[in-house]
């Protein structure tokens, strides 16, 4: 019959007992002091630690403190009553072949998730996200835009205007069409750009309609902007990297200490959705521009207009290290979609 | 335990010439650390995948395996330490942190200013009162030998020392931080309890700020080997003649990278030389009746230890972090030593003053996971 020993606190004092278990009959517990002194107990009376590792375990004795005990294995067959779950667990951390098919599993589960479970969410949940807090978010930032670095356009109406005609044009008959709004502001600090908010208003630099060779290329660009609304990529960004977020946390959120470790790749993984969002919104903007007879090669011209310009007229490190080689992947697609036409 | 088997230790002592009577041997006991990064790295790994694919429920579970088992492994006099919490209640804790953390990104994200700062503000007004919780919280489920700790220190005192005199150190430039932190190791060190026993603190200001002078020369000297090389890098980046020369563009970088790696390196140097020396202060400044404390941690070593955890975490894509967990463990255990004065068998749980049992809990220890660096 096997017994084990172990050291019995009574919870009152530092002092421990070298005692001796042993279990005679199932369910019933007997413990022996070195003075040769027994105690039974009900093991339905006890509460035993669950197993974790080569750890000691413990055996709670209601109002008698405690025994610590190293002998590990014996537990199992004598106390089998255990909560399944983390029995179940414990089978698992203890093998090597576990461990290391869950870490593969962790890895697959996770890079699929990040390619497609996030982007798939953001999609479907995106259309069910009330407007009133796309246009609550996007006044905000036009609130702080207009604060600190945009002035009203410069530019002289009649321009402005016959580019709304265009955009008016291009806009008829989509399906959120009467979201859409374009507006100019004069921004130097920004450069020549545009961006869309996600309740449907597309701004425009002066800075950009200036640079801009005709009006076929502002309209490639509005056509871009339009794209990103249509696709809802505002909200849709701000959902992925929600879940970039609560992915980074259930994987690093049990390591203290490494957040500063944690935080750096989510801003680097975030760009990465933005990059398909981009490509999702040039697409759109090609099939517009082909569908009202418009050719994509005026977008590829106006990228090029903005890269050249942005290297010469700016000697920031900034502008130096953001300048990736995906635009000239965009400026290619835009090409290959303007040859189609032609066709 | 198998000195019980001895036949002479029992008879030993009775035998003792009477010398005098109140002057307690010190005893060394060294801190074992057993964890093995084998072991611990199928625990960890199972915690990671059964958190994710229960979209971070398990993460309690996880948390309360993780803490028994860096408990269970840390021994002092041959006994471990044990970690009570139940996870449940962490869970708790942990919810009301992700909602926090969720609608703050969210706020941020839309750029809802109006909402964001008052929250923002809101919860800061709280954090003492977390650090109370979480050290409330610590201290009720953590025990050795079946004697349980417990922070006894009131919410007002924390208010005082984690908001209050920070402020004040803020608005007098800083110069008041070491005295800052000593007051928060004073609160935390005086606020815990062993069984009945009462832990104190006691520490020389002057000591404090050592090590404090000698991290604002280094970083004032940083800052201005920095403010150095970025001016060259400007005026590198001006002699070009019409400011748009891509050579000059390009050495500008070269020289204004550096330079910002230097700082961040400085600052990272700073840091850990201050929180390894304040660690070290905190516990050789606290007493547990006659007995006490030694902690002799190397800033070389910390440094050390957390550059190349940090880059092994990296170049893993996270997978090195239970080796560098249980690496951290190893060096903090060799570290650290009781040195008991007097019988450590003698401890108990009976209250050695009537004020220190907290009669009604009126508010319970709740964990946020909040690190306060001690």
């Amino acid at each position: 019959m096997s017994n084990i020993t172990g050291i019995w606190y009574n919870g009152k004092s530092s002092r421990g007992q070298t005692v001796r278990l042993s279990m005679p009959v199932p369910e019933c517990l007997q413990i022996e002091n070195d003075k040769g002194e027994v105690s039974e107990f009900d093991s339905q009376h006890l509460s035993i630690s669950t197993r974790l590792g080569s750890t000691h375990r413990t055996i709670q004795i209601p109002d008698q403190g405690h025994v610590q005990s190293e002998d590990n294995a014996i537990f199992d067959t004598w106390f089998p009553r255990q909560s399944r779950v983390e029995k179940l667990v414990d089978w698992f951390e203890r093998r090597k072949t576990a461990a290391l098919s869950a870490a593969a599993f962790t890895v697959i589960s996770v890079l699929l998730f990040y390619f497609f479970g996030i982007p798939y969410a953001a999609l479907k949940v995106a259309p069910h996200v009330s407007p009133s807090i796309e246009r609550t978010m996007s006044e905000q930032v036009m609130k702080v835009l207009d604060l600190s670095h945009a002035n009203p356009s410069k530019l002289p109406l009649v321009k402005q205007q016959a580019l709304q005609t265009q955009f008016k044009s291009i806009i008829a008959g989509l399906p959120r069409e009467k979201e859409l709004h374009l507006l100019f502001r004069d921004a130097p600090s920004m450069g020549a750009n545009a961006f869309a908010l996600p309740n449907g208003n597309i701004v425009m630099t002066d800075d950009l309609v200036k640079l801009a060779k005709n009006d076929e290329q502002l309209v490639s660009v509005m056509a871009h902007e339009v794209g990103h609304h249509e696709h809802r990529h505002g909200i849709r960004q701000t959902l992925e990297s929600a879940g970039v977020l609560a992915i980074i946390a259930a994987l690093f959120g049990d390591i203290s200490g490494t957040s500063m470790t944690a935080t750096l790749p989510a801003v680097l993984l975030q760009n990465g959705y933005s990059r398909s969002h981009e490509q999702e919104a040039d697409d759109f903007a090609f099939q517009l521009l082909i569908k009202h007879g418009r050719s994509p090669q005026a977008f590829a011209d106006m990228f090029k207009l903005i890269q050249a310009n942005a290297v010469l007229d700016d000697s920031g490190a900034i502008n130096y290290l953001s300048t990736h080689p995906a635009s000239k992947e965009r400026i290619a697609r835009a090409e290959q979609a303007a040859k189609q036409i032609k066709k | 335990m198998s000195q019980n088997d001895s036949p002479y230790l029992d008879s030993v002592p009775p035998e003792l010439p009477a010398g005098p009577p109140e002057m307690p041997q010190e005893q060394r006991h060294a801190t074992v650390f057993t964890g093995k990064t084998s072991e611990f790295f199928g625990i960890w790994i199972i915690n990671v995948v059964l958190s994710i694919l229960t979209l971070g429920i398990y993460s309690a579970w996880a948390k309360v395996r993780t803490e028994r088992y860096f408990y269970s492994n840390t021994k002092i006099a041959g006994s471990p330490f044990e970690y009570l919490a139940d996870p449940v209640r962490i869970l708790k804790g942990r919810l009301i942190a992700y909602v926090l953390v969720i609608t703050l990104s969210i706020l941020a994200h839309l750029q809802l200013f109006f909402l964001l700062v008052p929250f923002y503000l809101l919860i800061l007004l709280t954090v003492p009162w977390m650090i109370y919780l979480g050290l409330r919280f610590r201290a009720r489920y953590s025990a050795w030998r079946g004697l349980k700790f417990r922070f006894v220190d009131g919410i007002y005192e924390a208010y005082v020392n984690f908001m209050f005199k920070p402020i004040l150190g803020f608005f007098t430039g800083n110069l008041l931080w070491p005295w800052v932190r000593l007051s928060q190791h004073e609160y935390m060190g005086n606020g815990h309890r062993f069984g009945g026993k009462r832990f104190s603190f006691q520490a020389d200001l002057g000591r404090y700020y050592l090590p404090f002078l000698i991290s604002m020369g280094i970083g004032a000297a940083a800052l201005i080997i920095y403010m150095v090389l970025i001016f060259a890098s400007i005026g590198i980046g001006g002699m070009s003649p019409e400011g748009g020369d891509k050579p000059s563009t390009d050495a500008m970088i070269w020289v204004m990278l550096p330079a910002i790696i230097f700082l961040y390196v400085a600052m990272f140097v700073i840091s850990i030389y201050i929180h390894t020396k304040y660690m070290n202060f905190f516990w050789n400044g606290l007493r547990l009746g006659t007995h006490r404390f030694e902690s002799s941690l190397r800033t070389r070593d910390m440094l050390w230890l957390y550059f190349s955890n940090g880059i092994a975490i990296l170049l893993s894509l996270g997978l090195a972090a239970p080796w560098a967990m249980i690496r951290m463990a190893n060096y903090r255990a060799a570290h650290f030593t009781f040195i008991s004065a007097g019988n450590i068998d003698e401890l108990s749980a009976e209250f050695e003053s009537g004020r220190d049992s907290t009669g009604s809990e009126m508010l319970d220890a709740l964990d946020l996971d909040m690190g306060i660096g001690l």
